[in-house]
Formats: C-alpha cells, structure tokens, sequence
C-alpha cells in the first residue's frame, strides 16, 4: 500500500521528496484506504451482517428484551443500520465482539453458539470500515483557552514569576471535555494575577513632573483663572492659591521645588507661601528674591500613592495682615477688601500695600527611584530619552513583550491597541512606567493571550475551507503538548524562518522536547488522566483501617506511576512496557509496600529491578491499585473494568439502571471468589460484561488496596487468583495475567493512540479523527510499538496540523 | 406572550405585590430605596443546596399532613426550631427525559432540562435558574451570584456515563446553555472575593488643571471610570481586529471571552463603588450599608480556616459565607453544592459510600436504608445549621431568614431507582412576603421548572419564560 512508503519515508532524510510524496498522500490516502465505499458496506449489511446478527445477537438485543437497553432488530436495511446517530451502537458492538465476550459464552442452562473466527473477522471489518464514511476533516478549527497549568508555566517562562501565583485560578484539565468556555470568574482571576504580577515587579522610575506656573489654574477667592499652554510666570497679588495634582506612583518621600520671587516687600515681612497637598500645610516658603532673579525653594514631605491635589497659596497677601502664626494653616485665603481699587480691566490692580509673589514654575521629585527589578529589566527594555518620545518607547516594548506573550508576530492593530492603552494612563500625567504597567497589564488579560490564537494569515474570503495551521501555531500546539507552556528560543525561531510545516523538522522537535525534562508535564496532564490517578489525593480511605496511607506515601504512588511513564516515553520503549516488564521506582515509604525495604532506603525515589514478576507494570502498581479500591476494602469489578478500559481499550458499558453491581454488594464480601462469580454468571444481566471483568478484577486480589502483597482477601478468605480470560486463556498468579494481557500488544497500542490523538486534539474523537487514530496505531506497530512514535505521528497528522474554517 | 404557563396572575400579583409586573427597580428595595422613605423594603435572596443520591423517602417526609409540624420525620428532627420558617414540598418531579440519571442529576438540577444528545462530548444544556436570577438580581450587587461546592471536582477523570463529558458532573450552574460556571471550594479564596479591594486610578478628566469634584469629600471619582475599566474597555474593543480572522467557531469562543469582560467591568466598578462607600460610611462614623434607619445585626462572624478542613465544617463556612454575602448585599443569589454523585465516603459512617449505599435493592437492603436515613439527616442538619444562621441576623422588623428563598434539595427523588420524581425539597425563607412558609403540602404537581420559575418570579426576577421544561409557575409556594 502506498502509505506505507510514506510511512517509510518519514525516517529518511530525503525532504524534498518526501514532502512531494505528502502531499500526494495527504490528498489520496483516505479515498485509498477505503476498502468499501457506502453502496458496498449497505449491500455487506444485507448479505453478511444481517445474518451474522440474527444467528448470534437478536436472541437477546431483540425488540422485546432489548438486553443491555440494546435493539438491534430494527436494523432491516443496511440503510437504516447506517443511520450517523447509530454509529455508535456498531463501535461499541465491535469492541465486544473483539473481545469474544460477545455473544457470551453461555446463558443459564444452555450453551451459546459462537462465530467463528472468520466470521467474527467479517463482521469487525465491516465496522471497521464504517469510520471510512466520515469525509476527510480536519475538525472544528476552534480557538482553545490556556489551562490552569499551561496559564501558570507561561507566566513562569513569560515573566520569570513563581507560578504559584495562578493558583488561584480554578483548576481544570487539558484533553477531552476541555471547555475553552471563559467565565467571568476566570476573567477576574486573570486580572487580579496580572495586578499581582505587575504591581510586584515593575517598580516606577523617579517621579518628576514640571510645570510652568502659567499652565496652572489660578484660583483667587474661588474664581477660577484657567492657565495657558504656552503661560509664563504667574504673579499672586492677592488672596490666590495655584493648583495642579499628580500622581504620586508610590508611597514615599516628594521634594516639591519651587522657582518664585517677590516684586514688592513692604514692612520688612518677606512674602510667604504655603505648599498645600490636599489642602493640608506640608511647608511654607519665604521669598525673598526678587522676581528679576528668582530662586528655587523646597519642601519635602511624605505622601501615600494616589491622586494628590498640590496648591500654593499666598499665606500674607497684605501688609495689613498681623503677622500670623505660620504653624497654624491651613486657613482659607482672606476675602478681597471690599475697596480694593479696581482697574480697567476689572483685576484688581497692584497696590503699594500688596506683596506680590510671581511663580515662575513648580516642580515635584521623588520618591528616589527603586533598583528595577529583573523582570522589569526584562520587560521595559526602553525607556524615553531626548532621542526617544515616550510613545516610541512604549512602541518598543508592547512589541517585544506581545511577540512573546502572544507566541507570534502581534498585529499592527493589535499594537497600535496596545498603545492606546498606554495613552489613556499617559495622557493624565502617569508616571512612565504606571502607563507601561497597564499597557501590559492589557496584554495579559488580551485574548491573544489567554487563548492559542492562529497566525495573521488572511483567511477571509474562504468558507468552509480547510487551512493549515502557521508556523507559529504550530510551535505553540507542539510546545502546549509537550511542556504546557510557551514555545522556547528554538521553536520560536524555526516559526519564524517558517520551516515548521515540514514533518521532519516537526519530528526532530518532539524527540528534542521530549528529551527535555520539561516534557513531565505530559504526565501530569495526560498520563494521569489516563491512568486515572490525577486525583489521588482526594481519593477517601478508611484512616483508622491504613494509617500508612500518609500524604507523602501518596506522592510517592503518584511519582512511581510518572517515572514509569517517562522512562518509556523517553527512552522510546514499547507500550507493551506499561503493562508488563521488570523495574520499577520506589523510595522508603513504597519500599514497604513492595516489601523491599531492605533493599530501598531514602526519601529519594530511585529506579529499581524487580525479581517478583507478579510486579512492574501499572495493574500492580500501588497508585492504579489505589485508586480503583473503595475506602475500606479493594474492589474486583472496579479493578477488572479499569484494566479493560484504560489498557486494552474496552470500555465496558455501566450496568443498566435497574441491577446492581454485585460486587458492591455487602453480602457479597460473605462469599468466596467462585460464589461471587456464580453470581454473575446466574444473571444474563450481569454476565455479559462480568465474563471479561471478574477475572482480571479476581486475578489481582492478591494487592491490598494499597499495593500490598497479601494471600487472603478482605474476608479472612485465602485469594484464589485462578482465572481465565475469554478465549480459554489460563493463569494462575497476577504475572501470568500480565503477560496474558501484555500480548494484547495491538489492543494496548490502539487504545492508547486513541487517548493519546484525543489529547492532543483536546476533543473526542469522531469520525475522520478515528481513521487517523487507527492508521496511526498501525503504523506505530510496524515501529514496535515504541512510544516516541505514537507523539511523532500524532503531531505530524492531518488533523493536529490543519483546521477548517467556516464564516 | 404565551399566557399558557402564567396560570394565575392574579395570585401572583397578591403575592408578589408588584414584582412581576413592573421592571426590575421598583420591586427590589434595599439601597434603591430613597433613604428616608418609610416604605423601603430589603431585597430577596436565593440560595440553594444540594444533595446527590436521592434521599430514604419513608424517613424524609413527614407521615401526618396536619401535624406534621409536631411530628417531623426522622430526617427534619434539627428544623424543628425554624417548623415555622419552611416548606415542604412533596411531589415536585424533574422528569426531562434522559438516560445516565447520576450523570444528569447535578446538571439538571437548577436547570430543569437535559443535556443536548447530539453534543454530549460539549457542555450544551440551558441557562441554570441562579444564573437567570443572576443577570437581573446581579445588577446591583458587587458579585451577581456565588458558586460553592467543597468537594473536588468529579469522580477522577472519566465517568462519562452516556458520554456525557465529565463537565457535568462539576457544576450546577450555567450562564448560558454552553458556558458552565466553575465552582468554589477555597474559602479563603471566597473571603478575598467578597471584600476585594482594589488600588484603582481614577479616569481624570482633561489635562493637568484641577477638577475639584475629584477630591470632594463624597468622591465623585468612584463613580468616573478608573484606568483599569477603561483599559478593559479598550481590550474588548481590540479583540475585534482578531476577531475578524478567525472561524465562525472561534468566534462564538471569543463572544463568550468578551461577554465575561464586560462582566469584569462591571465588577471592577463595582468593587470601586463598594470602596468608595465603606470610605464614605466610615467618615460619617456609620458601619453598615443601607438605610441607616434599618435595623440590622452586626456582620455574621465568619472564621475562615487556613488549611485543610473537615467535610461538615466546609459546608458550615462556605454556607457562613454565602450568608454573609447576603447580609451585606454583597450577592443576591448563592449555590453551595457539599457533595455531589461519586463524590462522598462518609467518614462519619464508617466511610460509606453515598452511591454505594443508595442502591438498597428496593428497599431491600436494610442497612443502607438506616445509612441513607443518617446521611440524609446530616444534611439537613447542616442546612438546618445555615437556617438558623440566618434567622440570628436583624434585618428591619424581622430577620434575613425572612427575606430568602433558600431551597434544600436533591437531584433524584431515591438513589435506587434512579427516580427524579418526588425530588425532596424543602425551602427555608419568607422571600419578602411571598412564601407561605410554615406548611408540608403533600401530592405538589408540578415540575422541577415550575418550583423554579415560581421561585425566581417571587424575587422580582422578570419571567418572560418558564426555567426549562417548566410549564407554569409553581403556585404551591403561596
């Protein structure tokens, strides 16, 4: 089959050709792969399903007893068995009959008849085909938000912080049932971590502001006087306070300077000034040079950051004025004398008895500016000078932080929305740097931001189209998957020489990312999930029945399952590892658990070969063993169906509404392994899924909730951990079940490309997304299984590498 | 308009006053009200919480409809001090047609629908009746509604029974019919939330000369836009430019983001307000909102752990705080959801599973029956607990208790058979004056979205439709 060779070639280095064989591919593999087109699986229903079902399934998936809330007699046409909603109903089907626990072996009192192999084989590659259906589609191109964790290790890596700082942001979890959905809570948590982030890390510059005294306002017995842009000095001669307000960045010490003199002294009292910060004395001046050779004149005081009013007011406007205690201001500056002389222009005019103060300007410094921080330093990479405006300078930095931020090039919309940002602080005064703080405080609660957002490439005009992802999508989706954070130095260059489209390079960068230790993150977010221990520290157990279940003993649980993963992950193992093999990793507190404490001491957890092969592996590993027990005791059934789903890809259906899980039944505990599975073998109900789950599920009953070896069960009764899977497959201990299962090498490997595509997809899987998940778990096989290959082929796939589009 | 489910409106005129006739403004009262006004009435508050699992029907409800109140059933034994304040509504049913009962029973609980079967990887069910209050009640308060739960999200990763995404297992409310709330289980996160405090920069107004009204003493700088609400404003108005290259799906994400914007602005200011009036209050030496001429309790006393705490003391301070976010009209509407399906062993009885047990083989299992009859009457004990809380707070001539609508309920009627019919529900408050508290009435007809639609109608919320698959609105409730 050609693709194949494309397969192959994939490992070489030939590109250009390659890459010409791609594209080819690309556009011919799905019609190539289709062994039945819809004309030929609807004749295939009449001929060959209809009688397969009616000889092995209407007998009890019929319209009367519909078992297990399935009806398969409706099904007359293959038209009607081809329905999109029914498709499900034959994916399920294929799984159980995969597994040879369908049709069951037997119902009460009498033998069921069973396919033969070439018919079971018939009958699955009938489903099998039925994917081939879906046109070929990339998915539903949506925008997807930045999770709890990616949102904190970008924060690290963006802006060098703890990401502890996002704790505080709900938590949720990447994969399937992801919702990108934005609440108004998260909108809120995202601001309050940029107010956090920020108001740490920049530090303001030294304030100094300066006006001329004729741009103020003056104010002269509440009459207002406005200032002038271009005004000079302004001249008090009378009752009169000029006003301005700043704001001061941050709580300290402020030098007000002020460049006045006095044109008329009179008596011997020079003229005095008071500086009013909100109306509050913080300092009177005495002039005493003349208005022809000014001098500068300060006052320091402490001021709380904020908005701040500052005036200066004429505190002995007249001669008349008794010397009054200056301490005791503020004082509201005394009426005009109803005699003043007024002049033509109806100011009052200069008298000899007036001291005049002419301000020629105002000034206020300070507090002395902080050390910057590192951050700062990294983010305000300009800063204005004589040769650099305050807005170019801004320029400078919106650019180089929303490159990075946005992990692609910003638009020139997207700048210039930057920097109005910026002016709106700028334009009321704020300091430089409180203006730079907003502007990227804007950038990160921008939705650029928040959510991986598509290059600038110009869609418009295209609808229902399917378009590739840019480069610099690219770069994020392989950097998200691999380290839940933002692209490093070289993937962002490879975006911007644009040569991320090309398949070898893409996967030269996984095996580079998953080399790097950054790469754990993929089993915390992916195999944890899968293996169902991300919550394990919630889950409840009887404290007082295992006080050995410590916090730490937990972490190390957790950690075991980790070092497992990456070890096969990378060092490129086979899957079939996970299942069966002879290492493990433990410290002191699992060593007691593996009952290998003489060998492991040390709170550190190390890499160890095991002897016992009824261990290594994740069925016998104490986390999964855990997690899958009830509080007081362990629980077969949770165990068994853990095993068939999250191993060999069979989800077994719940138990229909009206029976009960047996196994959770407390009289259950009172009878022995073989009673148990009478049980379940008695009620038709039950035994259709409990053929495949008790034995697993009874196979491990030799692990304690914990993990621990034991030889009787929860009862007091010995384990009997005989058993036998379908298809006549002996064991007699926990290994020999392994090993049964670690066979299964192409059920293990299919269910985990599937978890594996949907994560990385972020979606469920459906339709064309199932045809690639299948290609791809073959391909993986002709690879040996080896686990790099699975996280190659996934990002190098049509889907994780396209998107369509509709307007 | 459909007058089908609007059965009696006279009825509901007597009962509610004005409320569902007139706009919003005139029927909620507390700092709407012209402060010397006589005829000023405190708001109405909602709250609810849930249980999951069903409850033991013979141990729930009373046996006596006439001396129920002197013979309550083993369940309600600690609402005896409050017989008075509560109704017991037997025979409200949330039948809506769906599979997975477990799955569907949080998500459908305040929503009185069914998830969407055609997407059921998506959340896609409908608006939740808090959030539906939310938008109207919210208006005037700091925060329009408050999500509590104490237990961690879900059962793990992967229920997913009828393949319903696990989203629906970790919320019991919706903004909208695609956009789940997320819910809150830090207290101390919750106390931050309530008193948030921001250093906000007022707006200013032209250049450097002085608009003295920015520094009068009754600030008018609260009021004017600070740099961050305009700084808000401007990302919505930037989002356009991306919005503009993206697919039609990426749009309907990015509508989402900028609504919760929006909705950020709006708390951002009113953060700003809620600060600017405690700045006031405390120069005029006063402490408490409102009309000063109302009669009220000093702020409940809430402790908020530091760490880790036990499941009951949870509930108790995530509903404290609920309470005082009533008290002090922080809130208006509040959910606190201590368990949900798979989610609880309790330690009190010997870690049993809630699920596990309520599956007593019709009434078979007599051991798991006395196990449901103990957990269900924890949980009313705890409701009880808030209840009285309640009723310890002033408010005018009564009590808060007086001016709630707060509902105890479940998601199935018996855990057993999965039923979501004679769902329990018990509700505590006056609402004002328009629950007829005080009375178990027996064989209610009516559906999960009638109780809902009566109950958001009776605080002034402007009904235009049923919640859900409601019909009417409930008129058992007065």
């Amino acid at each position: 089959m050609p693709s194949r060779d494309f397969r192959k070639d994939l490992r070489k280095d030939n590109a250009p050709l390659y890459q010409w064989w791609l594209v080819l591919l690309l556009a011919f593999m799905a019609p190539l792969a289709v062994a039945m087109d819809s004309a030929q699986l609807t004749q295939a229903f009449d001929t060959q399903i209809k009688p397969f079902l009616s000889t092995y399934c209407l007998d009890c998936h019929n319209s009367k007893q519909a078992k297990g809330d399935l009806d398969l007699s409706s099904f007359t046409k293959g038209t009607s068995a081809l329905a999109p909603s029914k498709l499900g109903i034959w994916k399920e089907a294929a799984s159980r009959v995969h597994a040879t626990d369908m049709p069951p072996a037997s119902k009460p009192g009498k033998e069921v008849k069973q396919p033969s192999e070439a018919e079971r084989a018939q009958f699955l590659t009938w489903i099998r085909n039925i994917k081939y259906l879906s046109p070929k589609d990339p998915g539903r191109g949506t925008i997807r938000r930045l999770s709890q964790v990616e949102y904190a290790n970008t924060l690290r890596d963006l802006l060098g912080v703890d990401p502890k700082v996002a704790s505080q942001v709900p938590k949720d979890a990447i994969g399937e049932g992801f919702s990108s959905s934005i609440s108004p809570l998260l909108m809120e948590k995202y601001l309050i971590v940029a107010d956090e982030i920020l108001d740490e890390a920049i530090r303001p510059e030294q304030l100094q502001i300066n006006w001329k005294a004729g741009e103020l306002t003056l104010s002269i017995a509440g009459k207002d006087e406005p200032g002038k842009p271009d005004g000079g000095t302004r001249t008090i001669n009378g009752p009169g306070e000029l006003l301005t307000s700043f704001s001061a960045p941050v709580d300290g010490t402020y030098t007000i300077k002020v460049r006045a003199g006095t044109e008329q002294v009179l008596g011997g009292e020079p003229t005095r000034i008071a500086v009013r910060i909100d109306n509050q004395v913080v300092g009177e001046l005495k002039i005493t040079g003349s208005a022809k050779s000014p001098r500068v004149y300060s006052v320091s005081c402490k001021l709380p950051a904020g908005r701040t009013k500052l005036s200066l007011l004429a505190l002995n406007p007249y001669v008349e004025v008794k010397s009054e205690d200056p301490k005791r201001a503020p004082q509201p500056p005394p009426k005009p004398p109803a005699e003043a002389p007024q002049g033509k222009d109806g100011k009052p005019t200069p008298r000899q008895d007036l001291r005049v103060a002419v301000i020629e300007s105002l000034e206020v410094t300070g507090p002395p500016a902080a050390k910057p921080s590192e951050i700062q330093r990294r983010l305000v990479i300009a800063t204005p000078s004589p040769d650099l405006s305050k807005r170019d300078a801004a320029k400078q930095i919106a650019e180089t932080f929303a490159r990075r931020a946005y992990r692609r090039p910003p638009t020139t919309g997207e700048i210039n929305g930057l920097l109005k940002v910026f002016d709106l602080a700028d334009k009321q005064d704020e300091p430089f740097s409180s203006s730079v703080k907003l502007m990227l405080k804007a950038v990160l609660v921008s939705p650029a931001f928040i959510y991986l957002t598509p290059d600038d490439g110009s869609i418009s005009g295209k609808n229902d189209a399917v378009v590739p992802l840019g480069d610099h999508q690219i770069a994020a989706k392989l950097s998200y998957l691999f380290w839940s954070t933002m692209p490093d130095d070289e993937l962002s260059a490879l975006a911007d020489d644009g040569k991320l489209r090309d398949p070898q390079v893409i996967a030269d960068q996984v095996r580079r990312l998953i080399k790097d230790p950054r790469s754990r993150t993929l089993f915390d977010g992916f195999g944890a999930s899968w293996l169902g221990i991300d919550q394990i520290h919630a889950v409840t157990v009887d404290q007082k029945k295992f006080p050995e279940l410590t916090k730490d003993l937990r972490t190390a649980m957790y950690e075991e399952s980790a070092m497992l993963f990456d070890t096969i992950l990378r060092d490129d193992r086979s899957m079939t590892e996970f299942v069966d093999n002879d290492y493990t990793f433990m410290n002191n507190a699992l060593a007691k658990i593996y009952g290998m404490e003489d060998r492991v001491t040390g709170n550190q957890m190390k890499r160890v070969t095991l002897s016992d092969r009824n261990r290594g592996g994740v069925l016998t590993m104490p986390s999964v063993l855990l997690v899958t027990s009830m509080a007081t005791r362990t629980s077969p059934v949770r165990r068994g169906a853990w095993v068939l789903d999250r191993v060999l890809g069979q989800k077994p259906p719940p138990p229909p509404a009206n029976v009960k899980e047996l196994e959770e039944q407390g009289e259950s505990l009172t009878l022995n392994l073989r009673q148990r599975t009478e049980r379940h073998r008695a009620d038709p109900a039950c035994f259709g899924c409990h053929q495949a789950i008790d034995p697993i599920g009874f196979g491990l009953e030799n692990f304690d909730i914990l993990g621990r070896w034991r030889e009787r069960d929860d009862t007091g009764a010995p384990v009997d951990s005989v058993g036998e899977l379908p298809g006549k497959q002996r064991f007699t201990t926990p290994g020999e079940l392994k090993r049964l299962l670690s066979a299964r090498k192409d059920d293990i490997c299919r269910s985990l490309v599937h978890r594996s595509l949907a994560y990385a997809l972020c979606r469920t899987l459906t339709g064309y997304d199932e045809v690639v998940a299948d290609e791809i778990a073959d391909a993986v096989a002709k690879d040996g299984y080896r686990f790099q290959s699975v996280w190659i082929r996934i990002a190098t796939s049509y889907p994780f590498l396209n998107r369509r589009i509709s307007r | 308009m459909r007058k089908n489910w609007l059965i009696d409106r006279r009825t509901c005129l007597k009962g509610l006053g004005v409320a569902l006739a007139l706009p919003l403004l005139e029927t909620m009262g507390w700092a709407e009200t012209p402060k010397n006004s006589g005829s000023y009435k405190p708001p109405v508050r909602l709250g609810w919480m849930f249980m999951p699992c069903g409850v033991n029907q013979e141990t729930f409800w009373p046996k006596d409809e006439k001396d129920w109140a002197a013979n309550l059933s083993p369940a309600m034994q600690s609402l005896r001090p409050f017989f008075d304040n509560i109704l017991l509504l037997d025979g409200i049913n949330n039948e809506v047609g769906f599979g997975a009962p477990h799955a569907i029973e949080l998500c459908s609980w305040l929503t009185a629908e069914a998830p969407n079967r055609d997407k059921r990887d998506q959340i896609n069910i409908a608006p939740s009746a808090d959030q539906i209050a939310a938008a109207h009640l919210g208006l005037y308060t700091a925060l329009p509604s408050l999500e509590l739960a104490c237990k961690p999200d879900g059962p793990g990763s992967e229920i997913r029974q009828e393949g319903l995404t696990n989203r629906y297992y970790q919320t019991v409310s919706f903004r909208t019919a695609t956009q789940p709330l997320p819910m809150e289980r830090s207290p101390a996160e919750v106390y931050k939330r309530l008193f948030a405090s921001r250093q906000s920069t007022p707006k200013k107004k032209g250049g450097p000369s002085v608009d003295a009204k920015q520094f009068s003493a009754d600030g008018g700088a609260a009021d004017d836009e600070s740099l961050d609400r305009s700084m808000l404003d401007l990302v919505r108005e930037n989002a356009g430019e991306l919005r503009s290259r993206i697919s039609v799906d990426d749009q309907h994400q990015l509508d989402d983001y900028l609504d919760s914007v929006r909705s950020l602005e709006k708390r951002v200011a009113a953060i700003e307000h809620q600060q600017a009036e405690a700045a006031k209050e405390k120069a005029a030496g006063g402490t408490s909102k409102g009309p000063a001429s109302i009669q009220r309790s000093p702020p409940l006393d809430v402790k908020v752990p530091a760490g880790n705490v036990k499941w009951q003391e949870h509930v108790k301070v995530m509903g404290d705080l609920m309470i005082l976010a009533f008290q002090s009209d922080i809130t208006r509407v509040g959910t606190l959801i201590p368990s949900h399906d798979h989610g609880i062993g309790y330690e009190e009885f010997g870690y049993q599973n809630h699920h596990y047990v309520s599956h007593h083989e019709k009434r078979a299992k007599k051991d798991f029956l006395e196990v449901i009859s103990k957990i269900d009457r924890l949980n009313i004990d705890l409701f009880a607990y808030l209840v009285g809380r309640m009723k310890s707070l002033k408010e005018g001539p009564g009590t808060l208790l007086d001016n709630v609508i707060f509902t105890w309920g479940a998601g199935l009627g018996d855990g057993d058979s999965h039923t979501m019919k004679r769902l329990p529900t018990v509700i505590a408050g006056g609402g004002g004056g328009t629950i007829r508290s005080g009375r178990y009435v027996p064989n209610v007809k009516g559906h999960q979205g009638d109780l809902l639609t009566g109950i958001l109608a009776r605080a002034g919320v402007p009904m235009t439709k049923p919640v859900g698959r409601g019909t009417k609105m409930l008129a058992e409730l007065s």
